[in-house]
């Protein structure tokens, strides 16, 4: 009888260690929302800062899709008007920094290279470094239309 | 001077009193995923020009929300009033034009 009382009391105690939560002292117990990596790049910039934590929380495609009400129809609360200049600030900071610095748009380099600038825009493309850029000068100079084509050529590699 | 027929004129009225209600019963953002760039300085020098997003704008004023109007073009506040001003002084001319104000 005492055998079994011991057994019980030990198969309770066992149940019991095992279902039972830990009881060790952690550091922090509370989970800090992740913020996305846009976010934790640009932390210090004012656009950025003035931005709602689910905001942060989004993948960069996802935001760069945000607007009022599809930010309303997530969380339930309306933008109002300073986020909601805030959000299209950080929007244009974020997509101009996609773009990269010395790049130019497309359309802007066909322009150039049609008058004859295009030496320029393989330039600014390319930070002026390697030979695109005196290439296409140069054959710019003899005549113009090779420089253009040169220019068009080379702008696959661009874009 | 170029006359025009009543029979023109009545339809030109009746697609202008349609214009706003059509507008209405669609959804205010109807026009928010367009695919299609229509502006030349986005579509070749990537930089948006002032009236970019208005017409975006526009339709959310429309439907009284501010905050996408405001998010797609803030000059929508201006720009707005100014069309409904335009459409109600085609309105009372074409009214006048069918007799059917007299003022």
């Amino acid at each position: 009888m005492k055998v079994n009382f011991v057994l019980c009391l030990l198969i309770t105690m066992l149940s019991f260690t095992a279902s039972a939560p830990s009881f060790a002292v952690t550091r922090s117990t509370i989970v800090e929302p992740m913020t996305a990596e846009w976010a934790a790049n640009n932390k210090t910039n004012p656009n950025v800062q003035a931005l709602t934590p689910e905001m942060l929380q989004m993948s960069i495609k996802a935001f760069m899709t945000l607007t009022p009400s599809k930010y309303k129809a997530m969380t339930g609360h309306k933008l109002g008007f300073k986020k909601t200049l805030a959000l299209k600030a950080a929007q244009k900071m974020l997509k101009k920094d996609g773009k990269g610095g010395d790049s130019i748009s497309k359309g802007l380099f066909i322009l150039l290279a049609i008058i004859g600038l295009g030496w320029i825009g393989c330039g600014l493309n390319t930070s002026w470094d390697g030979n695109d850029w005196w290439v296409c000068l140069l054959l710019t100079a003899l005549c113009w239309l090779p420089g253009v084509i040169y220019a068009l050529i080379k702008m696959k590699n661009y874009y | 001077m170029l006359v025009v027929s009543k029979k023109y004129t009545w339809l030109w009225l009746i697609a202008l009193l349609l214009v706003p209600i059509v507008l209405w019963a669609l959804p205010g953002d109807f026009f928010d995923d367009s695919k299609v760039i229509l502006c030349p300085s986005r579509l070749f020098f990537g930089i948006e020009c002032f009236g970019c997003g208005m017409t975006r704008a526009v339709m959310h004023l429309h439907h009284a929300q501010f905050d996408d109007a405001t998010f797609f073009n803030q000059s929508s506040f201006v720009i707005y009033p100014l069309l409904i001003a335009l459409w109600i002084s085609w309105v009372i001319k074409a009214a006048r034009q069918l007799q059917v104000l007299k003022v």
